[in-house]
């Protein structure tokens, strides 16, 4: 064998060697970095406190979530859930399961890391409702979707509290122009009590929807 | 500013710009990606996005090797030359009567659009959009002005599909299928965008709420649902419903509803930019479902009716507008979405044929402020 050749070979044994010194600590700074990605929505709800009041008592409640059957409909779904008399309270923990516990995956209308930052309920029954960036950024972009995501919020809160009114939407205590590009988040949303009145109405085709989800005013 | 050309490969999520010294001045972009425009590489020929301001009469020779999808751009004077004779013997081409409204369009646009892309964020009315000349009052009827507005562009793909595929280009190949359907029709046609740019939603609006007779129609793709339906969209605003609760306390007074700045312009004579669409909702609504109504027909599954949601862009629109949305971009074959284009545009001609707008005297560009 070449002299030459003798010289790479051992060039290339010893860089492996190196390689495979530094490959775990390397490997370990990599799955530190993807780590601490995922934590980073975590950590912002870890900062978020959790929703139990002393006046929690175990209910019924009716969630809208996308239909498994038809995607492009939502349909009430019956979570049992410990739910607060405060009604600010009481819609965080509705909406906070909205996004934590859908049926499936498929049947999500909001992104996993989204956030409730807040809600705020005014004496004139203004619901607003403070979101993390993410529900701006994660919302999959389409009218339909983002429709699917502020008419779930909507339906739920209207099927379980009898005193919000209207909503609006806020990201990170900031009004924004849209959702993810195409719903208009510069108004209100008409919210329609049923909590008192009767159960939420079963699926609703989108041609016989309701306009849940419209501005009442572009001015607040 | 340096000019620079950016280009979104498939396959990397970050941009690769070039800086000066790797490209020159593109002045019209619009024609050299018509020049290099190959259907089964479009997706990257689209994808180049110019910004900067350019100086002098100087052209980029753009290679591209269709194998690697590499473009490769170099310096060559000489190509001024050819650019221009390609670009002079494109618009003089005969192509349809209707060339040259085609070409009045494109100028339009060009004067109206930004050049760089801009994320969607300014929600104030421009100020610095040139008022489009108005034709001189004649007898015959307004010729009907049909803006296609294909949404995104630029550096906003829109949703995007599993292979790569971005709702920005789906729908500009749906618009300028639009296009050809309602041209046989001898209608005028414009498009908001004519290639990569990204106008601003006012920039969209301003662009119909100069013209009388005009209707605006925007094409999305959602994300998901049903593949092969097609849902129309109208903006409708809800009356304006003061809410009122029991709360603890007892019954809380019923305030008045507020009067908005737009019910106050409306006494002079003006109308808010914010709600320039409440003029139009009516109209809107029956071309909504005269288009869905032709689309339930050849698109099977779709809703038998139109779907009243406040789509942001529509708002700011004072003329019939609706947005038509195709679903989905979650398809492993893209032809799935190419086949709905012809359908798609012969219901939206089909539509609009038969939707008769208001007449000019109602729609008088008066503008929204």
């Amino acid at each position: 064998m070449p002299r030459l050749w003798k010289i790479a070979i051992a060039l290339l044994a010893v860089l492996a060697f190196a390689a495979l010194l530094t490959f775990p600590s390397l490997l370990r700074s990599v799955l530190g970095l993807r780590r601490a990605d995922r934590t980073e929505e975590q950590a912002r709800r870890a900062i978020v406190p959790p929703i139990s009041t002393p006046t929690d008592t175990r209910e019924k409640a009716q969630l809208f979530w996308l239909s498994p059957t038809s995607p492009d409909t939502l349909e009430p779904t019956a979570v049992e859930l410990d739910l607060s008399a405060d009604a600010e309270k009481r819609a965080k923990q509705l909406i906070t399961a909205l996004i934590e516990k859908p049926p499936s995956q498929t049947q999500r209308t909001l992104p996993a890391d989204a956030v409730l930052l807040q809600f705020y309920l005014m004496s004139d029954g203004t619901g607003i409702a403070d979101f993390s960036e993410t529900l701006d950024t994660e919302t999959p972009s389409g009218i339909l979707n983002e429709e699917m995501a502020v008419d779930s919020i909507v339906r739920t809160l209207g099927a379980n509290l009898s005193n919000v009114y209207r909503l609006r939407i806020l990201i990170r205590g900031q009004e924004t122009d849209t959702l993810a590009g195409h719903l208009d988040l510069s108004g209100f949303f008409n919210v329609t009590p049923q909590a008192q009145a009767q159960p939420a109405a079963t699926g609703v085709a989108n041609s016989e929807r309701p306009l849940a989800a419209s501005p009442l005013n572009a001015s607040p | 500013m340096r000019p620079k050309i950016s280009l979104f490969l498939p396959g990397f999520r970050r941009k690769k710009e070039f800086s000066k010294s790797e490209a020159y001045g593109v002045r019209h972009l619009g024609a050299i990606r018509h020049a290099l425009y190959l259907p089964e590489k479009r997706h990257i020929v689209r994808n180049i996005q110019v910004s900067g301001k350019t100086s002098g009469l100087i052209a980029a020779a753009l290679s591209l090797n269709p194998r690697s999808g590499i473009l490769k751009v170099m310096w060559r004077p000489r190509s001024l030359v050819i650019w221009g004779l390609a670009g002079m013997a494109f618009l003089s081409l005969p192509v349809r009567s209707q060339q040259s409204e085609r070409i009045q369009g494109k100028q339009i646009s060009q004067l109206q659009v930004p050049s760089g892309a801009q994320p969607q964020q300014n929600t104030s009315p421009p100020t610095n959009i040139p008022q489009i000349p108005q034709s001189p009052p004649t007898e015959e009827p307004p010729m009907v002005t049909v803006v296609l507005d294909p949404a995104h562009g630029g550096a906003d793909f829109g949703a995007r599909g599993p292979t790569g595929l971005a709702e920005s280009d789906v729908v500009l190949d749906f618009a300028r299928a639009a296009r050809i359907a309602l041209e046989a029709q001898r209608l005028r046609v414009l498009l908001t965008r004519e290639g990569n740019q990204d106008p601003t939603f006012d920039a969209r609006s301003a662009m119909i709420n100069g013209l009388a007779n005009a209707i605006f129609i925007s094409l999305h793709v959602s994300s998901s649902g049903p593949v092969g339906t097609v849902r129309t969209y109208y903006y409708l605003f809800s009356s304006n419903v003061t809410p009122t609760v029991n709360s603890a306390a007892g019954a809380l007074p019923q305030t008045a509803p507020p009067q908005t700045l737009g019910a106050q312009l409306t006494h002079t004579g003006l109308i808010q930019w914010d709600e320039a669409q409440r003029s139009s909702v009516d109209s809107s609504r029956q071309l909504a479902f005269l288009i869905q109504t032709v689309l339930v027909q050849r698109f099977k599954g779709s809703p038998d009716a139109p779907i009243a949601a406040p789509v942001r862009q529509l708002r700011t629109i004072k003329a019939p507008a609706i947005a038509i949305e195709l679903s989905s971009i979650d398809v492993t074959d893209a032809k799935r979405l190419d086949q709905m284009a012809q359908p798609l545009a012969e219901a939206i001609g089909r539509a609009v044929a038969e939707f008769h707008p208001p007449s000019a005297s109602t729609t008088t560009p008066s503008g929204a402020h």
